[in-house]
Order: structure tokens, then C-alpha cells, then sequence
């Protein structure tokens, strides 16, 4: 009987060492399984896919871009059914506006026809501004639209103020752009957070750099530029250092600059006037950030105001 | 009486290692799987929001956006929660609603650095844009409740925080 106690208390210990061992060792590989999973929680973004591809690409062997005649795409401005036409010309005149000499690098667009496309023209289009474009991008419920927008900035803060995070890197609008290959159409809107500048032709001169750098980046991206949209007369009130007068005064010179560069002038401002010149109240919260109506009346202009690629 | 004393040995040793190798099975992970002695927390986000929404905390009028341009607003990836509503301002305003659900509550500690991050440079770019909106942004509000993550910038935040701290305890 001896033995036999004995050896049913061997086989007990024997049963709670093996059962407690285990349960040791099987707890310790959960655990190291546990930091294995959270380590590999932090996917790519698409972000940090395109900073990638875009370092793949710097790294790689530059070849030399040939020289390409000038060309200058001109349609008849008479009709705007969207089945019409785009018809090309060779071209190494100078342009109407006479002020800038034509870039044989890249194409310019002039005297172009709009067409009306549909949310996907925006597929390969970067949007680049201040906190106006900002509410355009949030409020158009368009999704997935690329953006480079930012609440206060300026034809200058373009260059200088990082404050987009690409792959983990913050970089500036400019760097952001040349990080996002493929783009072919850029929407900027800048303007509003200049008008205290002394003179119109120091902003249009600090503007024709942006748009300098955009062609650099894509010497056949299509740019789009939105006009100035006006304010409300109780927002000049507010702020005094708002103007319509210069904002009139700034959409000229944008649209100058647009001609001598072959970019394409979009007069947005036109449907947000009233027939005082001022904005309406009813179309924004404050008399300078559109509300989500006006915002979807601003998409549908765009869309209305679409150009045939080349 | 010595077989008797033996045998009631063996069974307590018997207990115990049975006891040991049930402590030691045991999951020791921190997820949201809830431990048995504490109750999963299931918020409707959406309620939440409205609460707030309907609360008159608010100056600006918001407007609910896509949680795409979580990224773009707020540098926060759509991989970093399952769900999200974002409700933001004309610009006219730094105010903001958002709420998050991660997928355990360390990724919703994690969203919430990154709300703080978010916070602090908005800060930095309302000081010279609206220099007004930066004590909205000084009275942010953050909270973390199991794997929900708010940050919520209003005109009213007393009134917001007892609003939230209704869900968020």
C-alpha cells in the first residue's frame, strides 16, 4: 500500500509540475506573439507609398528631357458642347499677353474651351491653397481629393512654411507637390491672406514663382487658377486690412498672369458677387469662408470648367 | 488515520496545481476583448457627436466631412482607428468635433498623442491667422474612454466636457 501512495503522489506532482509549466510557457508566447502583432500595426500610408516611390525615382538615372516644340492649344470659343474638338497648333510666336516669352519645354494653354467633366477629372489633380480651398476640399463631399491646403497661406508659405506630413516627413506645399508623382492638373487658390501686401505687383511676382515651381515639377500639368472670391461688406467692416478694391484689383493681375503663363483663369469669384460687388451674406458663415452650399455651387463650376488633355 | 491525513494531501496538492494551471492559461493580452472581471464599452459614435452637436456648444456651424481627410486635417491614417466621424468648421473657426474608435485601447492611446499633436499645431497656426480661436484650442478637449478617443474644439467647453463626460467616464 506504501508504494502505491507514493506512487500516486509521484504522478500527482509529476501532473501539477507538467500542467504549471506549461501554462508558464504557453502565457510567455502569447506575450512575445502580442509584441510581434503590434509592431507591424503601422501599415504604409499612401503617403509613404508615393515618398517612396518619389525617392525610388530621385535615385534612379536622370535622362535628359528632349526639346519639344512649343505648342499652343487653341480651340474655337464659340460652343461648349463637350464633344467638340481640341485642335493643336505648332506655335513659337510669342503669346496675346506679349509679356512673358513662350517656354518651348511645355504646353500652354490658351484661348481654351471648357468642358464639363465629371468628379473623376480630379483623379490625377492636386489642390493647393489656403483655408478657402481647405473648405472647398472638406465641404465638396468629393473623397480622396489631394490636397495641399492650409489655413493662412500665402504665395511665400508655399515655400517656406512645412506643415504637410508626407511618409512621416513634414514637408512644405512646394516639397509635398514634388513628392506626388503623376499629378497632371493642379487647383490653386491663394490670394485672401495677401491683401494686406503693399503692392500688386510684388504679389503677382511672389505668384508667378508657385507657378513657375508647378511647371517644374510637370511642365504639361494643366493649372487652374480660382480667382480672389470677394467678402461680405460686414467682414471689411471686421477686418479692415480686407478690400474688395484690391481684390478686384488682384484678380486682374491674376488673370494676366494666367494668359503670359498658359494657365487657365478660373473667374470663381463671378458666381459668389452680388450686384453690389460685394459677397452676399447668406453664402458664407463669416462673409469669407463659404458654407457647404455655396461650397457644392463652387464644385459645380469646376466641373462645368474642365479642359480637354492634351 | 495516516492514509486518511495522506490522502487529503494529494488532493490539496491536486487543487492547487489545477488552480496554477488555470491562472497561468490565462490571456495575458491587453486588447479589447474585455479581462471577465470588467464590461466591454460600446459607445454609438454618432449619438456622441450629436449630444454635442445639439448642445450649443458650438459658435461655428459644422458640418460632417469625410474620414478620408483624417489624414489631411489631422494627420491620422484611416489604419490608425475602425471608425470615424469628423465634423469641422467653415475655417472661419478652429473648431472641430472628431470622435474615434480604435481597435483596442492602446491604438486609441496612440490616436489620442496624436489629437494632442494635432491640437498643439493648430495653436501654433491660429496665433497669427485668428489669434481669437487660440483659447478654444487652449481648452481643447481630449479623452479616452477603452478604445474611444474624442477631441473636441468648442466656443462653450465647460459645457462640452460635462456633455462628454457623460459617455466618457
Amino acid at each position: 500500500m506504501k508504494i502505491k501512495d507514493y506512487l500516486l503522489a509521484g504522478f500527482v506532482i509529476l501532473l501539477a509540475l507538467s500542467l504549471s509549466a506549461s501554462a508558464i510557457f504557453y502565457a510567455a508566447y502569447e506575450k512575445k506573439n502580442n509584441i510581434q502583432e503590434s509592431e507591424s500595426l503601422s501599415c504604409q500610408t499612401p503617403e509613404q507609398l508615393i515618398w517612396e516611390l518619389w525617392q525610388d525615382e530621385q535615385s534612379g538615372d536622370e535622362t535628359e528631357t528632349e526639346d519639344t516644340t512649343a505648342e499652343t492649344v487653341t480651340v474655337d470659343n464659340t460652343s461648349t458642347s463637350s464633344d467638340d474638338e481640341t485642335v493643336f497648333t505648332e506655335d513659337n510666336t510669342e503669346t496675346e499677353s506679349g509679356s512673358m516669352p513662350i517656354d518651348d519645354s511645355r504646353i500652354y494653354y490658351t484661348d481654351y474651351r471648357f468642358t464639363t467633366v465629371d468628379t473623376s477629372y480630379f483623379d490625377d489633380a492636386v489642390f493647393i491653397g489656403n483655408s478657402r480651398l481647405q473648405g472647398f476640399v472638406l465641404y465638396s463631399k468629393v473623397p480622396d481629393l489631394c490636397a495641399y491646403t492650409s489655413v493662412g497661406m500665402t504665395v511665400k508659405s508655399y515655400f517656406t512654411k512645412a506643415c504637410f506630413n508626407v511618409g512621416g516627413v513634414e514637408m512644405t506645399a512646394a516639397e509635398a507637390l514634388e513628392a506626388t508623382p503623376g499629378f497632371k492638373k493642379v487647383y490653386i487658390k491663394l490670394g485672401i491672406n495677401e491683401l494686406g501686401w503693399i503692392s500688386t505687383d510684388q504679389f503677382i511676382e511672389a505668384y508667378s514663382k508657385v507657378l513657375e515651381h508647378i511647371y517644374s515639377c510637370n511642365p504639361d500639368a494643366i493649372i487652374f487658377i480660382n480667382s480672389v472670391l470677394p467678402v461680405s461688406e460686414a467682414a471689411i467692416e471686421k477686418d479692415p486690412t480686407l478690400s474688395q478694391e484690391k481684390i478686384t484689383e488682384y484678380n486682374k493681375a491674376i488673370k494676366e498672369m494666367a494668359a503670359s503663363y498658359g494657365a487657365c483663369y478660373l473667374d470663381v469669384a463671378s458666381i459668389f458677387t452680388g450686384e453690389d460687388g460685394y459677397m452676399p451674406y447668406e453664402y458664407s458663415f463669416d462673409g469669407v469662408h463659404l458654407n457647404v452650399d455655396s461650397v457644392q455651387r463652387w464644385l459645380a463650376y469646376l466641373l462645368e470648367h474642365g479642359i480637354e488633355e492634351n | 488515520m495516516k492514509t486518511h491525513n495522506f490522502t487529503h494531501t494529494l488532493l490539496l496538492l491536486m487543487i492547487i496545481s489545477c488552480v496554477m494551471a488555470l491562472t497561468g492559461c490565462s490571456s495575458k493580452k491587453d486588447d479589447s476583448s474585455a479581462p471577465i472581471e470588467t464590461v466591454p464599452v460600446e459607445l454609438n459614435l454618432s449619438d456622441v457627436c450629436q449630444k454635442l452637436l445639439d448642445g450649443n456648444v458650438f459658435q461655428d456651424t459644422l458640418s460632417e466631412i469625410d474620414s478620408s481627410y483624417s489624414q489631411m486635417l489631422m494627420n491620422i491614417s484611416a489604419d490608425e482607428y475602425t471608425t470615424a466621424i469628423i465634423y469641422t468648421g467653415s475655417g472661419a473657426t478652429a473648431e472641430r468635433l472628431a470622435v474615434f474608435e480604435a481597435a483596442d485601447s492602446s491604438l486609441a492611446q496612440a490616436l489620442k498623442d496624436k489629437c494632442t499633436t494635432h491640437v498643439t499645431e493648430q495653436t501654433e497656426a491660429y496665433a497669427g491667422y485668428l489669434p481669437e480661436e487660440v483659447d478654444k484650442l487652449n481648452h481643447a478637449i481630449i479623452k479616452v474612454y477603452d478604445k474611444y478617443v474624442i477631441l473636441c474644439v468648442a466656443q462653450d467647453y465647460d459645457k462640452a466636457l460635462k456633455i462628454i463626460s457623460e459617455d466618457f467616464q
